[in-house]
């Protein structure tokens, strides 16, 4: 077992170093690249808090909105590949038309594209959608 | 060889000196006004001696930088564009020499006037001193976006321009699909806003020059107003709503999301501009429609800005970090969709 400080544990440290002790001593002319680096460590930081769960539930609403069976006792990379392969035929079937663009019918659809997006926005930048008076 | 354009100096004064019939040129400084990953921007204050722009002149040399993207037009190419844009009246620094051989720096550049101001988006959103007032900065630009449209593709003119051969937006709809096509990973949010779009296609209108980025960050303001509008690169043949819509994405408001028209100013300031020069209306239902398309444009941009990082060719953290940006455009196509165009008064 790994000692503390947790991988997101020393994240957090090093996003608060740089953002307090680096980042006002740059020189101005890198000053944008540290504010790059420390928007980017933190969204490290949530990226392995939120780890696989936004995916497995992605998942599970990809199942519903396909009509796949769930599959038990799945490794990490089979569930990726699942992952990856349900939205490729996602995809396809928006481009051939088989979902409703229009009233109710398209309603549990877009609850997915809406979901999927949020929950993006929550890893990479929460700010935005905060500004949004979004969750 | 390419050289820097300080190593050219010499070369930059016989070039100056033979273009503005001048028996010499000096220039007294250089300065590096911005560098993206295509072009770069130098300031160049010089002294000319004879001829019509004898005395102290401040120039602008842009210059291109690495391989040409196919995207973006080459200096040759930008040249004659904003040549058409400044003959038409546009507020757009005046281009002045071009040179296209590699004999001065080794590279494409062109030589415009300076214009003053600032094209600092961040701060001019958030400060009233830089532009004037805002509602009369946005129907400025709203006008000259109308004078813009004023230069049509007749024939001879412009015609390395990229032209839509079918309908604008449905040319575009099947860029992105293209490009959506070719890459790796599945984007069903964005293929949906373009089913979306294909549904409700608009109807058709002529086409315009199109600036192409036509947003705040590419239009320069001093305290009293705007000053010119610059980054021609993206020209392109379009239907008029593209550079309208542009202006107005949410992403361009750079924070200011009240102010729809470029992070300015509420809309109507924008297009009462507009309206004034353009013999077109704007029409709130085509307005909506060309801004969700844009959304996915610009969400597809950035999709291509993050694999100019991850393929090597320009390894980048801003360019790494623009890939997650895209579900920010994602958001902004699904909630303009679900909320549809604003309701006729």
């Amino acid at each position: 077992m790994q000692d503390r400080p947790t991988t997101v544990e020393i994240l957090e440290a090093v996003h608060d170093t740089l953002r307090d002790a680096v980042l006002p001593v740059l020189p101005e002319e890198r000053r944008l690249d540290g504010l790059m680096i420390v928007n980017a460590v933190a969204m490290v930081s949530r990226g392995l808090e939120y780890a696989e769960r936004p995916g497995r539930e992605e998942l599970a609403r990809l199942e519903a909105l396909l009509g796949d069976a769930p599959v038990a006792d799945e490794t990490a990379s089979e569930h990726e590949e699942r992952l990856r392969s349900l939205n490729q035929r996602l995809c396809q079937e928006i481009r051939a038309g088989a979902f409703e663009l229009t009233g109710a019918g398209r309603d549990p659809l877009y609850r997915h594209l809406w979901e999927t997006t949020l929950q993006k926005l929550r890893e990479s930048n929460p700010k935005h959608l905060r500004a949004a008076g979004l969750k | 060889m390419a050289l820097t354009v300080p190593e050219a100096k010499g070369q930059l004064e016989s070039f100056l000196a033979a273009a503005a019939a001048a028996e010499r040129a000096t220039i007294k400084d250089l300065k590096l006004l911005s560098g993206g990953t295509l072009q770069e921007n130098w300031r160049l204050d010089a002294v000319l001696q004879g001829g019509p722009e004898k005395g102290a002149r401040t120039f602008v040399l842009r210059a291109s930088r690495a391989a040409a993207d196919p995207l973006s037009l080459d200096r040759t190419q930008e040249f004659a564009v904003m040549k058409a844009a400044f003959e038409a009246g546009v507020a757009t620094p005046e281009p002045l020499w071009l040179s296209d051989g590699n004999d001065v720096l080794g590279r494409a550049f062109l030589i415009m006037r300076h214009v003053p101001g600032s094209a600092a988006a961040h701060q001019i959103v958030r400060d009233e001193a830089m532009g004037g007032d805002h509602n009369i900065l946005a129907e400025r630009l709203g006008e000259e976006l109308a004078r813009i449209q004023t230069i049509g593709p007749v024939r001879g003119r412009l015609e390395f321009l990229r032209k839509p051969e079918t309908g604008a937006a449905e040319t575009i709809i099947a860029e992105l699909r293209a490009y959506l096509d070719s890459h790796t990973d599945p984007h069903p949010t964005i293929e949906w806003g373009l089913a979306w779009a294909q549904a409700n296609l608009p109807r058709g209108s002529d086409l315009v020059l199109c600036h192409g980025d036509f947003r705040t960050g590419n239009f320069m303001v001093d305290q009293s107003g705007l000053t010119g509008i610059v980054d021609w690169e993206l020209a392109s043949w379009g239907d008029p709503m593209e550079d309208m819509a542009w202006f107005c994405l949410k992403f361009w408001r750079f924070g200011r999301w009240d102010r729809e028209a470029g992070g300015l100013s509420a809309r109507e300031h924008f297009y009462r501009g507009y309206e004034r020069v353009s013999e077109r209306r704007v029409d709130p239902v085509l307005a909506h429609y060309w801004e969700v398309l844009a959304n996915l444009r610009w969400a597809v941009v950035s999709m291509r800005q993050a694999e100019r990082h991850l393929s090597g060719r320009d390894p980048s953290l801003q360019l790494a970090l623009t890939g997650r940006m895209t579900a920010e455009m994602e958001l902004e196509a699904l909630r303009l969709i679900e909320a549809g165009p604003p309701r006729a008064k």
